[in-house]
Parts: C-alpha cells; structure tokens; sequence
C-alpha cells in the first residue's frame, strides 16, 4: 500500500496543526487548516465556576472527538489520527463521570440515573437559563 | 437509534434579551439553510450513499446537525425570555405570538414554516455531495450576516462556533466528493 501523506494531523506536529483543546471550543474546530475567522478570533470560553468549568472540559472533548471522528470517517486508515481519538474519548468519559457523580446524570442509561426519586428530569435541561425554576 | 444527552455543544448563556435578533435567528432552525434542513438533508442522503465513508460522515454530520437545532432554539428561547406582547409586538414577533404563543416554532424569519421541498435527494452521491457543500456554505454566509447584526460578545462566540461548524462541515463533504471523484476516474 502507498504511504499516504496525511497534512491535517501528525503527533510529532500537534501544536503546528491543532489548536489547543481549549481554544479549539472558542473557534469551533481542532483543524487550524480549516478555521478562518470573522469580525471576532474567539479565544478559550472562561467558566464561571466549579460546574462550568466541568461542563466547558466536557464540551471540549466532545468537540475534538466529533472533530478528529469526522476526519476519520474520510480518513478511515490514518493511524494516529485514530490513537488520538481514543485518548481524547478517555479523557471524555473521564469528564463525563466526574460531572455527573457532582451534578445529576447527562443520559438516561448513566449509572448515576440511579436512586429514588426519579433522578432524570432532577437538573437543569440544556437550554434553561442559569438562574431558572427547574421545576417539580 | 438515537440517544440523548442532556448538554449543549457549546456554552450558551445569553442574559440581554433581543427581539430582533431572535426573529432573525429563528431562520437558523426552520428556514432553507436551517440547522433542522441540513439534518434532515444528511440524515435521508445517508442510506444510499455508495460506501461506509459516506453513510459515517452523512450520519455523524447529520446527528452533529440536530444539536445545533438545539443550539439555536436555545439561543432563541434566551433571547426571548420574559418578552412582554408590547415588547413582541414592537420587534415584528406580533404573528408568531398569535399562532405560537410563546412557543418556538421553525420557520424563516419572514415567518415562513419550514419546507423540504428544496431538499435535494438525487440518489446520485456527487450531486447529494454538491448540494451538501453549498448547503454548508449558505448556512456559513448566513451566519455571517447574524453576526453582522449583534455585538454582543455571548451571542456572537455562539454564531462564531456554529460557522466554524460549517467549515468543517465543508471540507470534510469536499474530501469525500474528491474521493468518489477519484473512485470514478480509476474505475
């Protein structure tokens, strides 16, 4: 098999051809081949407190897993890219559990739906403001 | 099967309320270069797609899609919240309370429901691919014209992610369409 040169990611050339996570989430996108900004260059969201800032590392992982996820699905046998996508998936469940063992489960099939009263419908849904009534 | 999780992509915490802007943002959920219609176009276009790079990159783009649905009607629903009528009705949002309430519905910001009627689905991946890159692009045009719209700095890094979004979106519907291409000239 040919040796496919692939420019979008390279371990040794992470830092030339990847935004840093956090930053990453402010823009939009891992791929700094790909981003080109307009009227503003977000940098990294700031988190308000202890639950946001959970919440932020959450969504930044999620993100360069999507990200690196779509590269695959046209890039299927680039090796390292794949490695890459399961550090980050680890670093996501990692993140995933720690939020949801302090705040209230994500997902129905999380161990944390566990207990009674009805655990699922107990925190916030995504699109609520800060300081709204969840509700009964 | 499809499973939810209770979290935004993206942090969306809008504490000024605007009218106008949320008239003109609700064409992000129901009009022709909507979030709801490049979910819907992807998520039809993915069954025949020719191999597993296509039906994976239509899937995931397409379930990408349908949290930025989300994305939007949040950004609608804090943008909106505690409008008084008088408020509503000054911003040109008198129609939409009268047959919404004070729900969120997808429709373009002239008010128009949501069609797919322009929808392509040819069964021909090259034209489906096509249509889905220009659809990226429109959506990316659109956003910059939201953008053009508002300064304030919690709305415009919500509309900065979603247009990066469709970069990306972009290139990787480039890539494949390139492949096919290539496929097609080698057979």
């Amino acid at each position: 098999m040919n040796q496919k040169k692939y420019r979008d990611i390279s371990r040794n050339k992470t830092t030339q051809n990847l935004f840093p996570l956090d930053e990453a989430l402010g823009k939009g996108t891992l791929f700094k081949n790909i981003y080109v900004p307009y009227k503003v260059d977000p940098l990294a969201p700031i988190p308000g407190d202890e639950k946001e800032r959970l919440l932020l590392e959450m969504q930044m992982y999620a993100l360069a897993v999507q990200d690196i996820g779509l590269y695959l699905d046209v890039e299927p046998n680039h090796k390292e890219a794949v490695e890459i996508y399961h550090e980050y998936l680890e670093k996501l469940k990692k993140a995933n559990d720690e939020y949801e063992s302090k705040y209230g489960t994500l997902t129905k099939t999380s161990q944390y739906v566990n207990g009674y009263p009805w655990q699922w419908d107990k925190n916030n849904w995504p699109w609520m403001m800060e300081d709204e009534y969840v509700g009964l | 099967m499809w499973a939810y999780k209770k979290m935004l992509w993206f942090p969306i915490n809008i504490k000024k309320k605007n009218l106008k802007l949320a008239k003109a943002i609700i064409t992000q959920y129901g009009g022709p270069y909507g979030e709801l219609s490049a979910a819907l176009r992807y998520l039809n276009q993915r069954y025949t797609m020719p191999d597993s790079r296509g039906k994976a990159l239509l899937t995931d783009i397409g379930t990408e899609e349908l949290g930025h649905v989300e994305m939007i009607c949040t950004m609608y629903y804090q943008l909106t919240a505690g409008a008084t009528i008088e408020e509503l009705k000054d911003a040109g949002l008198c129609c939409n309370y009268a047959q919404h309430g004070g729900e969120i519905f997808m429709t373009d910001c002239n008010g128009v429901p949501m069609t797919t009627a322009n929808i392509g689905a040819t069964g021909d991946p090259l034209a489906d691919l096509s249509e889905d890159m220009a659809a990226e692009e429109k959506a990316r045009a659109t956003y910059e014209h939201l953008m053009d719209m508002t300064d304030d700095p919690e709305c415009l890094s919500v509309l900065a992610y979603l247009r990066t979004r469709e970069l990306v979106h972009f290139t990787r519907f480039k890539e494949l369409y390139d492949y096919y291409k290539g496929q097609m000239v080698q057979e």
